[in-house]
């Protein structure tokens, strides 16, 4: 048996799992679309690696990070939960050692990092505006009948990119719609599209940001080699994309879930948690003008998390609901 | 008549008490919430703020509740929020509410004053005595949330010095006198003294700004304030009714004040842009020199002056390495978003503290 890591990862749309030995070598990893169903994409992403490796590795450490990294820390039973700012800056930090930008783009969420020394100094995050992530590629690659994987390739055939609104998806949208009607090849208009959101990105999450090679490009739209292109034009500069780039944020985790769990025995809950049978619910409390949404997590009919409540009053799962 | 008010910060204190020593009949409305917000949103024109609308249905669920006369802070020309209450005056008449606003600005006063005098009968002195009353109450209460927020993380027996600012909070809603109420405050700033602290270098400490609605009503800032105390993170806020009001409603006061601002936020920006521009820059140069290890910047989206201080604020981040985290605030219902940049930002800002420790030793 070997020692080694679980990393996890949920997001938007991806579920990440890494399973990382001593040597930091990944041993194993798993890119699964969510669905809107984490609890099913986790236990999924457990009965897959439990399968695969379950018998050859024992987990010494786990962390969770993502918009999913509670409700995931339940189900697997985490040492570490962090967020994902963290997560990918700690992978980048032992994987392309000197890398001074992160670009990250995700689902729903965009990031710029700057890192100096290997440690960040500064950072932003898309707040209220979701265009140029990768939900909104999948939605566009699906309204032109392309599959999202030749998007990129298709961009890089472009003669002349047409010039798109890349500030507000809905914009993008109907721009990308009326060119089509002018005739338009979809190449140019995919090309046009990349060039936008890659726009959009320096103008929005980037803005003032002192963005110094090396940088690295990670995260699900890392793939898209038209958006690779259209950051390598407007920044001048060519963009590493490191080996592990879809799951980056799952590799940080080995790496936190190693350090919490260094001087006690791991949280977690083994590869059978797989069917173990989770049930969430909710409820609005009504103590005060805040009408929290809490919501209660069941293991196996045994409540085991409660969270969602401002004051905190719920958190403790011993408090009956009344 | 029944006097009802929306909600901004500690301001129910100050108004609550005047109308209390003057006897007239007032009506509290529930704290803004998402209730709030669905009924401003109903009215408020599409675009509006998210201030705008919650202070819109704040109004509404006063209204809703009986009252029939609602007190407002005018201060026309800040920003929007200078005409948020004849906005939101034409909007409740519009949807068919009957209702006397009284604005409290420069030039309304005399009116509000003759308004109340006609259903109170009290003379001018009593009503002068009574505002100063209920505003050294707001005074009070927040530089006692102030010594809360700088000093509890760093109290070695925080659980014990709580309960003293709990103790106090109340006693202060019972007093009777001016005197009483400064009282008290002495007596917190006197046990701080005695109180066992932490180096202030042990902890984080970190500074709020943006616009006055986000920064004091906690469910406009998704109660960013109870997170980093629960962080132990010392939060350092110059925003207070009890700092904005009198440079509004005194004009003696506004020149020396905007001085002060622009001697902090030289050269980053010139003049005032409007809203609280100018304050977020000048009090980010200025905590940032004097006590915090990192900014975060809050505001409504679409709010104008803020965009322009965050330009400046960015400019600042980076020629004076104060580290700056900017988050505009909408109707977000979830937390996490909010949660994971937050964590994020302490995080980066414990590990940066770490490394300049090991740097030293």
């Amino acid at each position: 048996m070997v020692k080694a890591y679980l990393g996890v990862d949920v997001g938007s749309v991806s579920t990440n799992m890494v399973v990382m030995d001593e040597n930091e070598q990944v041993l194993e990893s798993l890119y699964i679309r969510t669905m809107g169903q984490p609890v099913k994409a986790v236990q999924s992403g457990l009965k897959t690696l439990g399968e695969r490796i379950g018998n050859s590795v024992t987990i010494e450490g786990v962390g969770t990070t993502g918009s999913a990294r509670t409700l995931t820390a339940v189900l697997v039973g985490a040492d570490a939960v962090k967020n994902e700012i963290t997560a990918h800056a700690v992978a980048v930090s032992r994987k392309v050692p000197g890398a001074q930008t992160i670009i990250e783009i995700g689902g729903q969420d965009s990031k710029i990092i700057i890192m100096r020394d290997g440690i960040v100094i500064d950072f932003a995050m898309n707040t209220v505006c979701a265009a140029g992530t990768g939900s909104f590629l999948d939605q566009q690659a699906v309204r032109l009948n392309i599959p999202i994987e030749d998007f990129g390739e298709l961009a890089l055939k472009a003669k002349t990119p047409v010039r798109i609104a890349g500030r507000c998806a809905v914009f993008a949208e109907s721009d990308m719609i009326h060119k089509q009607q002018l005739g338009h090849s979809t190449e140019d208009i995919i090309a046009g599209l990349c060039e936008a959101l890659v726009r959009n990105y320096l103008n929005n999450v980037g803005k003032g940001k002192e963005i110094l090679a090396p940088i690295v490009f990670q995260g699900g739209v890392a793939a898209n080699i038209g958006i690779k292109a259209a950051f390598e034009k407007a920044l001048k500069q060519e963009l590493t994309i490191p080996e592990h780039y879809d799951v980056m944020g799952a590799v940080g985790c080995c790496y936190l879930g190693r350090e919490a769990a260094r001087n006690k025995p791991t949280g977690f809950k083994g590869w059978e948690a797989a069917q173990f049978h989770f049930r969430p619910t909710s409820f609005e409390c009504k103590g005060c003008p805040n009408l929290c949404e809490v919501i209660q997590i069941f293991e196996n009919d045994v409540l085991v998390a409660r969270w969602g409540d401002r004051c905190g009053k719920w958190s403790n799962v011993n408090v009956k609901v009344g | 008549m029944l006097i009802s008010f929306p909600h901004m910060g500690k301001l129910h204190l100050a108004l609550t008490r005047t109308l209390k020593l003057l006897d007239i009949p007032y009506l509290i409305p529930p704290l803004p919430g998402p209730a709030a917000l669905q009924l401003g949103q109903e009215l408020a024109p599409e675009g509006s703020c998210l201030p705008f609308c919650l202070v819109l249905g704040n109004m509404r669920e006063a209204l809703n509740s009986g009252a029939d006369t609602l007190v407002m802070i005018g201060g026309s020309g800040p920003c929007r929020f200078g005409y948020f209450v004849y906005l939101a005056e034409k909007l409740l008449v519009d949807a068919g509410y009957k209702f006397r606003v009284l604005i409290i600005d420069k030039g309304h006063l005399w009116q509000d004053y003759s308004y109340l005098k006609r259903g109170g009968g009290f003379s001018a002195l009593a009503l002068i005595a009574a505002a100063k009353h209920g505003w050294q109450l707001v005074v009070c209460d927040e530089a006692i949330s102030a010594l809360k927020r700088e000093y509890l993380p760093r109290a070695l027996d925080p659980v014990k010095l709580n309960d003293y600012f709990t103790e106090c909070s109340e006693e202060l809603t019972r007093t009777e006198s001016v005197a009483k109420i400064l009282q008290i405050r002495a007596k917190i700033e006197n046990q701080i003294k005695k109180t066992p602290l932490l180096p202030a270098s042990s902890v984080l400490r970190i500074g709020l700004v943006g616009d006055i609605y986000t920064l004091l009503e906690p469910y406009a800032n998704h109660e960013i304030e109870d997170f980093l105390q629960r962080s132990g993170v010392c939060v350092y806020k110059e925003m207070a009714v009890s700092r904005w009001i009198p440079n509004i409603l005194l004009p003696w006061r506004k020149g020396g004040y905007t001085r002060e601002l622009l001697s902090y936020a030289y050269p980053y920006l010139q003049s005032s842009v409007g809203g609280f521009g100018l304050e977020s820059v000048a009090n980010t140069r200025k905590m940032g020199e004097s006590c915090v290890d990192g900014i975060i910047q809050l505001f409504p989206l679409g709010c104008m002056p803020e965009i322009v201080a965050q330009s400046a604020i960015n400019r600042i981040c980076q020629k004076e390495h104060l580290p700056v985290l900017s988050i505009t605030m909408d109707q977000h219902d979830s937390m996490t978003g909010f949660k994971t940049r937050l964590e994020a930002f302490l995080e980066m800002l414990n590990r940066q503290k770490k490394n300049r420790a090991n740097a030293i030793n």
